[in-house]
């Protein structure tokens, strides 16, 4: 017969088992719920055993885009070794907005070296177009000063997106500033969007130039020329509005 | 009266619990590849024999998908922002799919091998096969909303502005003259679909009464299907529990208009493995089973719901 004890034992063990949910079924309440539900998912995650390594062997795995949230959520910063060195074979890119998640004050540096290094080599295709882009996008927010040649390279990437970003980055560096405080090279970079392909980046570069104050506009609006040829709808309606 | 007595009563009653947690549906687990669905044993329409082919389901509705010389996909992503936090990332998901279009082909995968057109960056063609060996070209339109990662930032963009009102009146005609339409982006809890920075409440959160009560993306839906001689065929809602909340609308169509829909709440991961799960059996003509399984991005079960796309 079985002491009560043992009973005890055993029933204790068939709840572990089935109540508590393991860290995808928490992590998966990151998202798309109320605030108090990813409050309570981050102090369960925290409270997990093993967490870094479920992590690091979901990051081999498709379950890498749940590790990565997770990552960010509870800004586990003793991870972002492992998220460097498997950052440089993600395709997807996903795992350079979990580093920018772990991006602080004191390492803001390294990382914007990291970002510099790996986009401008000129492998850089190896690391995928998305993973450009991020990097760039967040070079950008940061304000992160590029030589001008080096935007200049980007600018005539073979991938669109790419030329999108750098154009962005050239927003965030010269926006608020007055036409003698801009790099020449940048206007022309702005220049060469507006006769560029395709017709998206050319309504970009004509938003960029509604945002600058009047000595800028001043300094680029014969290139504007175009609008008058201009073949595609959507890009006529952005030059009516964006030109005066 | 012993203790014994009440400890193993209790004890009953917590083992009772304790089955009832064990027996219960579990959530599935999630196995799936990167971005390509994981599926058993697929069959297409191409290997259905002549006999057969006049009552196939699976026959007729790829014959009539493909009738046109053109088939017309469009995959719109709407804002996808991540509220309270700035963070939105529908334009890094359509870079996701865009780097998964552009690959070349090395075996009979069918999401790939196409090419960019020059002068318009969301619009990429591709030749492939129709079921009567003929040529078909498959134009497929991929926009985003978001012209940043920040939606602070977006907010003072003007080229924001722009982009938004395209792609929500790119979503519109696409109804009307795209034969699949794909949302992948946020309901707004009945208020989206959304293209649009959201309209905030206090400490930065969606305004979700706001949504439920103005219904914007309802209205383009309804725009986009007021015109009763609309091209699509199947139009695909991967948004958080879009069964439920665009049921009404949906069901008048239900005869012309296939859909897919989710039950649940869903992961982005897992909506964007659904997406290019859905292209890939569109263009593979794959017939139910296969279907079922890419749509749901995972090896059995899963949340989305397709009605009305395989009939005779």
């Amino acid at each position: 017969m079985i002491s009560s004890n043992a009973a005890l034992y055993v029933l204790v063990f068939l709840i572990s088992q089935t109540v508590f949910a393991d860290w995808v079924q928490t992590a998966l309440r990151l998202t798309g719920e109320s605030e108090s539900v990813r409050r309570k998912s981050i102090e369960s995650l925290r409270n997990e055993s093993a967490l870094e390594d479920k992590l690091r062997n979901a990051l081999k795995t498709p379950r890498k885009f749940l590790a990565l949230d997770v990552i960010s959520a509870l800004k586990m910063q003793s991870m972002l070794p492992d998220l460097i060195a498997y950052s440089g074979d993600d395709q997807s890119g996903a795992t350079y907005l979990a580093i920018n998640a772990l991006t602080t004050v004191g390492n803001r540096n390294d990382v914007a070296e990291l970002y510099k290094r790996r986009l401008l080599r000129p492998s850089r295709d190896s690391i995928g177009v998305t993973s450009q882009v991020i990097m760039l996008d967040t070079l950008a927010r940061m304000k992160e000063p590029l030589h001008s040649r080096q935007v200049k390279e980007l600018m005539l990437s073979p991938h669109f997106e790419v030329r999108s970003a750098a154009l962005y980055y050239i927003r965030h560096l010269t926006l608020g500033k007055k036409v003698t405080e801009i790099e020449p090279a940048f206007l022309e970079c702005v220049r060469h969007a507006f006769k560029s392909s395709p017709y998206q980046l050319r309504a970009q570069a004509l938003a960029l130039y509604k945002e600058y104050p009047n000595d800028v506009k001043s300094e680029l609006s014969d290139d504007l020329a175009f609008c008058d040829s201009e073949k595609e709808e959507s890009v006529r309606a952005a030059c009516k509005e964006f030109r005066h | 009266m012993s203790l014994r007595k009440p400890f193993l009563f209790s004890s009953v009653i917590v083992a009772a619990i304790a089955l009832f947690f064990l027996l219960r549906p579990q959530k599935k687990e999630i196995v799936y590849s990167e971005w390509a669905p994981i599926v058993g044993e697929i069959k297409t329409a191409h290997e259905i024999p002549e006999a057969e082919r006049a009552k196939s389901a699976c026959f007729q509705t790829y014959s009539r998908l493909y009738s046109k010389p053109d088939l017309h996909v469009a995959v719109i992503f709407g804002y996808k922002d991540a509220r309270p936090a700035r963070f939105v990332g529908d334009r890094y998901e359509r870079l996701m799919l865009i780097e998964q279009l552009l690959q070349s082909c090395p075996d009979d995968r069918s999401l790939c091998g196409f090419t960019r057109d020059e002068d318009d960056a969301e619009t990429f063609h591709k030749t492939i096969k129709g079921l009567d060996k003929k040529s078909r070209k498959i134009v497929l339109q991929v926009m985003a909303s978001a012209v940043s990662p920040d939606d602070d930032e977006n907010k003072k963009d003007p080229f924001q502005l722009w982009q938004s009102e395209r792609t929500s009146k790119n979503f519109i005609a696409a109804i009307q003259k795209a034969d699949v339409v794909l949302y992948n982006g946020h309901s707004r809890d009945g208020g989206g679909p959304d293209f649009a920075p959201p309209k905030l409440a206090n400490r930065n959160h969606v305004s979700y009464s706001w949504y439920q009560s103005k219904r914007p993306g309802v209205a383009l839906l309804e725009q986009g299907l007021k015109e009763k001689s609309y091209r699509a065929s199947l139009l695909g809602l991967f948004s958080c529990v879009s069964e439920n909340h665009f049921e009404r609308i949906l069901s008048t169509e239900r005869t012309r208009l296939a859909t897919i829909t989710q039950k649940n709440l869903v992961y982005y991961a897992e909506a964007l493995r659904q997406v290019t799960g859905t292209l890939t059996a569109l263009l593979g003509m794959w017939c139910e089973p296969g279907f079922q399984s890419a749509i749901q991005a995972e090896s059995k079960g899963g949340t989305a719901s397709l009605k009305g796309f395989f009939k005779n």
